[in-house]
């Protein structure tokens, strides 16, 4: 069984749907990347999964259908996002931050966490008494994905990690990312703008395209054909 | 020198009633981000129903206690029915359902109990010999149950604040919804919560000055100004900032209103304001607030 | 027929039904003084005055989204300059309105200054200080104006000569041109304001101050003259308060005024062009009716479930609510295009494609000829 499976679902905003009839899914362990350019539905992708915005259709995780479920609840059901901008709560400081993202654990293990994710991004354990505001774009996206990490998730959701990054940085962060799953086994879904970088530690890639979603394909397959070039840029 | 201290002790006093509804205001704020301009009026409604408690042969604790436990659930319910349904970023209409709040509240405590001022009892000793000598000033029992109660529940919304993983939970809800909704907290509780807090902490100041002020219609109106200028100068996020500020402007008020005569008791509120205007000219997140830090 | 009707803009029925409107408007003025009573003209002019002190108020917080807890503060300044140089100084009233209106721009551009170091809530409580401390200080000057027992005996006269305006009756119905002639410059300075390049500043600096910068809008200027603008609409409606009450205290400009004033702007629509004024009516004659209807505190509970209410029940206030009721009945489509244009550019609604003011107030089809998208089509 699938850790997640996603199939004709559908969302948007308000006025129209953004996707329609996606069909996706993750399995236990595994990084999936799904690629897509500009205004291809990419975020809403990730918000309609996690809750945060109407959706229909299925959603399972571990075979328990969330569709119905608030975005707490999701939480609670071991389903972290990394949002898009990264949502840092830019008054508190980098630790309150971080403990905010073990808010639904109640608190047990606390400790390990945080020392387990400030050896894997020093450079936050340096800042950990500063305003998270002041860090950098890096250093919020480190943050981003630890504070997820804290709730002691089943499954990463990351919107576009590289956003706003330096290309060393992005490596850097997606060499991070695939330390996390190496090490401990987390499954990762990643939605990314910058497909090269990505497919590097995806196993498996699913292109978005206005709305309406490709079948899955390995990740070596999508990174030697032309159909990402086409897809970006309309050709 | 005598004179002195007895007027820094009435701006105290003052003050500490000032900062009292400033921690109020800073519940709401840390919960949803909002200014209840109907705080106040809460705060009064709560102290009538203390009396309508102690009408009816409860203790005068007891009665203020239970005004404080219906007040929290009306904070909480006025949350859930006239501002949660307006939802995120309404702004002006959340303004609007306060001010309407206000005047209802206003009005209805005139309709049940009548325009004239009642009396409420004190909860500590308060016959005109129960007071401590302080360097010639007579510092009045029930003063100094005020500032203590006021110390008690700054000291505990701190701590819940700064420690516990309900107060982080508010304060992310505060600063950032969307990112509190994706780490699992449920948003819409965290902001009743706020609410109701915000109205528990105003029925007890309510219920503890209607002694000294008399119980009336109007007895919050002037406080709320003075709070809400407290909050502003201590920083909506920080409880002893707030009460700090509140402490201020009411020793600060007096001394300058006794002392230059040009100001007098007519312009006293006057002086407060200035400082706030002066300090968020300077500061505009208020002297102990967090500055927004944000790199974009 | 089915409903709703569509009318091609710019048609013969789109014409007359523009012009009827304003036909409709004129005749509605021309004729009210002869269909009420005196005292109902007189309560009729005080609505009036209210709406212009909210169209200055819409201003500010409606078009350039920055809320004010004062104006009741500019208000008094207008009232009470013309109540001391018409009474104390015998200056007449002409010269006392200007010159309040002009001591409330100078006033309105110094509050205004710490709105471009704070913002939303802060903002607010700055505006609330200022209209706090104006009742104090009228009280502490008491020599000058009055003080907590008032100042007495500000009139306006009408011009001698003309029999309409002569005797109280008369003299009554001056009052009501002079307002509404006042109401119509002020919606005229607004909607000029609004519609032109300032408008689209104001609009971009409201939604996203970052953009706006980066597009080149003088922000401290347009956030000090907008509020500095708005205070003198203000100013003028307080001028033409004191000359038609003749009574002027503290509590008149209190911070009741200030609410009152908010309230009337949102239950109107906020941000909309005649919101403003159904929002004063409402708010000037609902407690006269609620306390027909009773006496007492109970009025002021009505006053305050109905604030409440009309929020749920009419989120974009009057003016949305009526422009949806009314697209209902009436559409007015654009003009199919001209042979050779491209077949997309009609099928976008106009507003969507023309409307950089974005009026967030009114929905997106509406029949009211917007000012922005008409000057684009021109």
């Amino acid at each position: 069984m699938s850790l997640l499976r996603i199939s004709a679902m559908q969302a948007g905003y308000g006025a129209g749907d953004v996707l329609h009839g996606v069909d996706l899914t993750v399995e236990e362990g595994e990084i999936v990347v799904v690629l897509g350019a500009n205004g291809a539905g990419k975020t809403t992708l990730m918000r309609a999964v996690s809750g945060m915005i109407a959706r229909r259709g299925t959603i399972e995780l571990d075979g328990r259908s969330i569709i119905k479920a608030s975005a707490d609840a999701i939480v609670r059901d071991g389903l972290a996002q990394v949002p898009q901008g990264r949502g840092t709560v830019v008054d508190l400081t980098v630790e309150e931050n971080l403990r905010a993202g073990a808010h639904v654990r109640k608190g047990k293990g606390l400790a390990e966490d945080l020392e387990r994710w400030y050896t894997t991004y020093p450079r936050l354990a340096e800042r950990r008494k500063q305003k998270a505001g002041l860090l950098s774009g890096g250093e919020q996206q480190m943050l981003a994905i630890s504070r997820a990490m804290m709730s002691r998730p089943r499954l990463l959701l990351c919107d576009e990690p590289s956003l706003g990054l330096s290309p060393l940085l992005t490596e850097e962060l997606f060499a991070s990312l695939r330390q996390i799953n190496a090490e401990l086994g987390m499954s990762i879904l990643v939605v990314e703008q910058n497909a090269m970088i990505a497919l590097e530690i995806a196993a498996r890639g699913y292109l978005l395209e206005v709305g309406v979603m490709g079948a899955a394909r390995p990740a070596a397959e999508f990174a030697s054909d032309d159909s990402i070039r086409a897809a970006y840029l309309g050709a | 020198m005598d004179l002195l201290i007895a007027r820094i002790v009435d701006g105290f006093n003052n003050g500490v009633v000032y900062g009292f509804l400033a921690l109020a205001l800073v519940c709401v704020y840390r919960g949803t981000g909002h200014l209840n301009l109907a705080q106040g009026e809460m705060a009064m409604f709560s102290a009538f129903i203390a009396y309508a408690l102690h009408a009816v042969g409860f203790p005068v604790v007891l009665a203020i206690l239970g005004a404080v436990a219906i007040g929290f659930i009306a904070g909480g319910v006025v949350e859930r029915v006239l501002i949660r349904p307006l939802g995120h970023g309404a702004d002006y209409s959340i303004l609007l359902v306060t001010i309407g709040l206000f005047l209802v509240l206003n009005a209805g405590a005139g309709v049940i109990w009548g325009g004239d001022p009642l009396t409420f009892p004190a909860a500590v000793p308060s016959a005109p010999d129960d007071y401590i000598s302080f360097f010639g000033t007579r510092l009045r029992y029930q003063q100094l149950l005020i500032l203590a109660v006021l110390l008690v529940v700054m000291t505990a919304l701190y701590l819940l604040f700064k420690y516990t993983r309900l107060g982080l939970a508010m304060r992310v809800t505060a600063g950032n919804p969307d990112s509190a909704r994706l780490l699992g907290m449920r948003v819409n509780q965290i902001n009743s919560l706020g609410w109701a807090l915000a109205a528990a902490v105003g029925a007890l100041v309510g219920g503890l000055i209607s002694p000294s002020t008399t119980l009336t219609t109007g007895m919050m109106f002037n406080f709320l100004i003075y709070a809400a200028a407290a909050a502003t100068l201590g920083g909506f996020d920080s409880p002893g900032g707030a009460v700090l500020a509140g402490i201020v402007l009411g020793v600060l008020e007096n001394l300058i209103g006794s002392y230059i005569s040009w100001v007098g008791s007519d312009l006293k509120q006057a002086v407060a304001l200035v400082i706030l205007l002066g300090v968020l000219m300077v500061r505009p997140t208020g002297l102990f607030g967090t500055k927004k830090v944000e790199r974009v | 027929m089915a409903l709703p009707l569509e009318i091609r803009a710019g048609s013969r029925v789109d014409l007359s039904w523009r012009l009827g409107r304003v036909l409709g408007i004129v005749l509605l003025v021309v004729t009210t003084p002869y269909l009420v009573e005196t005292f109902r003209l007189s309560q009729i002019t005080g609505a009036l005055i209210l709406a212009i002190a909210v169209v200055g108020l819409n201003l500010l917080s409606g078009f350039a989204g920055q809320i004010s807890l004062g104006h009741a503060a500019f208000f008094g300044i207008g009232a009470y300059t013309t109540g001391v140089m018409t009474v104390t100084y015998d200056y007449g009233v002409v010269t006392s309105i200007v010159a309040g209106m002009a001591l409330c721009f100078v006033v309105g551009v110094v509050v205004g200054l710490p709105a471009l170091r704070v913002q939303g809530m802060y903002l607010a409580l700055v505006t609330l200080a200022v209209g706090v401390l104006l009742p104090s200080l009228i009280r502490r000057f008491d020599d000058l104006t009055g003080g907590s027992s008032g100042l007495f005996g500000m009139t306006f006269d009408a011009p001698e000569g003309i029999t309409y305006f002569v005797g109280r009756a008369g003299q009554t119905v001056w009052l009501y041109y002079v307002t509404v002639v006042a109401l119509l410059l002020s919606c005229l300075v607004v909607w000029n304001l609004m519609t032109g390049r300032v408008g689209r500043a104001v609009i971009t600096l409201r939604d996203n101050e970052a953009a706006a910068t980066v597009m080149g809008v003088n922000r401290a200027f347009v956030r000090t003259v907008v509020f500095g603008i708005s205070a003198a609409i203000a100013g003028l409606a307080g001028s033409l308060f004191a000359v038609n009450s003749g009574v002027l205290t503290p509590e008149t400009v209190s911070l009741l005024l200030t609410i009152n004033l908010l309230v009337a702007m949102v239950l109107g629509g906020s941000g909309s062009f005649w919101g403003p004024v159904f929002g004063a009516f409402i708010i000037y004659f609902v407690p006269v009716w609620t306390s027909d209807l009773s006496q007492g505190p109970i009025s002021g509970v009505i006053f305050g479930a109905l604030v409440i209410a009309l929020v749920f029940v009419l989120p974009g206030g009057l003016a949305g609510g009526l422009t949806s009721l009314l697209r209902r009945l009436v559409i007015v489509v654009p003009q199919p295009p001209t042979q050779g244009e491209v077949d997309q550019t009609s099928s976008l609604p106009d507003d969507l494609s023309d409307d950089p003011a974005g009026f967030e107030a009114e929905p997106t089809t509406d029949p009211e000829p917007r000012p922005a998208a008409r000057l684009a089509r021109r």
